[in-house]
């Protein structure tokens, strides 16, 4: 038991079956304190679905998820343990903010706790709208109230179903930050998204699921380094010569060819350009001075898009799952 | 279980629903009730109020809407899928019978508070109508114990509903069979076999409506009939926290 004292969330071969539907299959991961561990995938992974599992709202068909160390069933007064905001929840239209609040404020604090319920609605931004109805929110800010209901037990851990959907760009930062700012003091947040580019400056760890399994678990460092240690573009009119040189003289580095700006015409050299991966720039250029390679253009990848190349790989790109909910 | 009955009952009265329901209920005594139940004495001699028993059915007619008490249990529960808050709810709260019972408590609340509006709409326009007809004097010890009676008969039916949205968790489909069952199964059960139908729910408050006065050979005592309504509502929601409230929630 000590592990689970420091592992506040341990999935442990998580399957779900919807009649024939496999929507998780023998999922495992952990989530570890101090950390924002964001859980990938593209539409129909099964991230709400094992959202749902980890919060006893869907009945596993094997495995289960414990949080320190207990299902979510056991926990007494869960919502001051966890925090969740799920897709799919729903308000009742005719009730207004405060009242939703005061409706869960009640069970954990024995008495409805108006100061707490207005200045956590101010914190997310719904200050000027605490009396308003539901049923007039935008969607960002029923996410923003969702966001409210998980923080009002002031709990250790948030679980996160898509928080950026509906939410402006303003209001996507302050998410991120909030996240960053919430994964301290032991305490960890489980965000998921379809969209890595969305939570990738603000999570530690991610792990990857795709049709119900995991592709990848670890940090985000560690999978960046994975993801090839470093990818080098380069334009040229000698590419093919260059990329010779290349396997010659670094065999363990990849070449690849792409196609670059194809509205352009401007000759060979300028519809494709030379992904190498494996090699630094300062690498790249060295080769080219010393074997009389002309280059045009030499440039270090941003190392997110590498990411999002690696993401799409892992799972099978994403986007032809995009109607599958 | 304290604090989720404050939950419930905030969930409750924060929407407009029960008082929705109760000027439902109300108009429905009045209207369809005590109402045409005094003109239409005026009309037919036959009907006429200047004998005890016709007074005595009039009052009766004040529990006339018991069926909205069962809706409002209905919707109480089964608001929370329509509306999808059923999963902050048992975020809130994952044990479903302690929701369940909390949720019954209040409905009964709330199921007294619809029948004192339906009592106090209904005895008050009973009191502006009489005056035009010639009717049997007001026996005030009848119509208390009749009001009693109602408030009672409300609460437990309230309570019923909620066990019933427990079971069946489609709000359509739950206030379809109520109603089904209440305007049409029950009143034929009740017709032909008499002695099965006051065992029904709609016997047992029908024994806890008439109170001790009427209470003939074919209905059970008021007591009897109230425990038996409590048990009808026990099982549906044993049953349904164990089945329908434990199925997955996507
Ligand atoms: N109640 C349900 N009945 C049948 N299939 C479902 C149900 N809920 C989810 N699924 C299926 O499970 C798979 C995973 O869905 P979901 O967990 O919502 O994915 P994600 O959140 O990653 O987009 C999908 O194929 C979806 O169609
Ligand atoms: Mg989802």
């Amino acid at each position: 038991m000590t592990q689970t004292a420091q592992t506040p969330l341990v999935v442990s071969n998580l399957t779900k079956r919807f009649g024939n539907i496999t929507a998780v299959e023998s999922l495992s991961f952990e989530v570890a304190p101090n950390r924002v561990t964001g859980f990938l995938g593209p539409n129909g992974a099964g991230k709400t679905t094992t959202l749902r599992c980890i919060l006893g709202l869907v009945n596993p068909s094997a495995g289960d998820a414990r949080i320190d160390g207990k299902s979510y069933s056991e926990l007494p007064n869960p919502t001051a343990v966890v925090g969740a905001a799920l897709e799919a929840t729903g308000f009742h239209p005719g009730r207004n903010a405060r009242d939703t609040l005061r409706i869960r404020s009640t069970v954990l604090y024995g008495s409805r706790d108006d100061k707490r319920i207005t200045e956590l609605l101010n914190y997310v931004g719904l200050g000027d709208a605490i009396t308003r109805k539901v049923g007039g929110y935008s969607l960002g800010m029923r996410q923003r109230l969702n966001l409210a209901m998980a923080l009002i037990g002031e709990p250790r851990m948030l679980i996160l179903d898509e928080p950026g959907n509906g939410l402006d760009p303003a209001g996507i930062a302050w998410l991120r930050s909030f996240m960053r700012g919430f994964a301290t003091d032991g305490r960890s947040v489980l965000v998921s998204s379809h969209l890595l580019s969305e939570v990738k400056q603000s999570v530690d760890d991610v792990v990857i699921l795709d049709r119900g399994r995991l592709v990848a678990a670890d940090s985000l460092a560690a999978l960046l380094d994975h993801s090839g240690g470093g990818t080098v573009s380069v334009l040229g009119p000698e590419l093919d010569r260059l990329q010779v040189v290349i396997a010659e003289q670094h065999p363990a580095a990849t070449c690849q060819v792409e196609a670059n700006t194809p509205s352009t015409q401007g000759g060979a050299s300028a519809n494709a350009r030379l992904v190498v991966t494996g090699l630094s720039a300062a690498d790249v250029g060295h080769l080219a001075y010393t074997n009389n390679v002309e280059l045009h253009g030499l440039t270090a990848q941003d190392p997110a898009e590498d990411l999002e190349r690696l993401f799409l790989r892992l799972t099978g790109n994403g986007s032809a799952q995009e109607d599958s909910q | 279980m304290r604090v989720l009955f404050i939950s419930e009952w905030i969930k409750t009265t924060s929407t407009k629903m029960w008082w929705i329901l109760a000027l439902v209920a109300a108009g429905f005594t009045v209207l369809l009730g005590i109402v045409p139940g005094i003109l239409l004495s005026g009309l037919d001699e036959s009907l006429g109020l200047s004998d005890p028993a016709a007074m005595a059915q009039l009052w009766s007619s004040l529990g006339g809407a018991l069926v909205i008490a069962l809706i409002l249990g209905i919707v109480a529960m089964t608001g929370e899928y329509r509306h999808k808050t059923i999963t902050d709810t048992f975020l809130t709260e994952p044990r479903r019978l302690h929701l369940v019972t909390a949720k019954a408590a209040v409905q009964a609340i709330i199921g007294i508070a619809v029948a004192v509006t339906c009592v106090v709409l209904g005895v008050g326009a009973a009191l502006a109508l009489l005056p035009t007809q010639t009717h049997a004097p007001i026996d005030w010890a009848l119509v208390g114990e009749i009001s009693v009676g109602v408030l009672v008969a409300f609460a437990l039916y309230a309570v019923l509903g909620v066990a019933v949205g427990a079971l069946i968790n489609n709000q359509v489909v739950a206030i379809v069979i109520g109603l089904l069952w209440v305007v049409f199964i029950e009143p034929i059960v009740v017709g032909f076999l008499p002695d099965v139908g006051k065992w029904l729910p709609g016997g047992a408050a029908s024994s806890i409506l008439q109170g001790t006065t009427a209470s003939g050979a074919d209905l059970l005592s008021p007591w009897l009939g109230g425990l038996l309504l409590l048990a009808y509502a026990a099982v549906f929601a044993v049953v349904g926290a164990q089945t329908t409230l434990r199925r997955d929630i996507t």
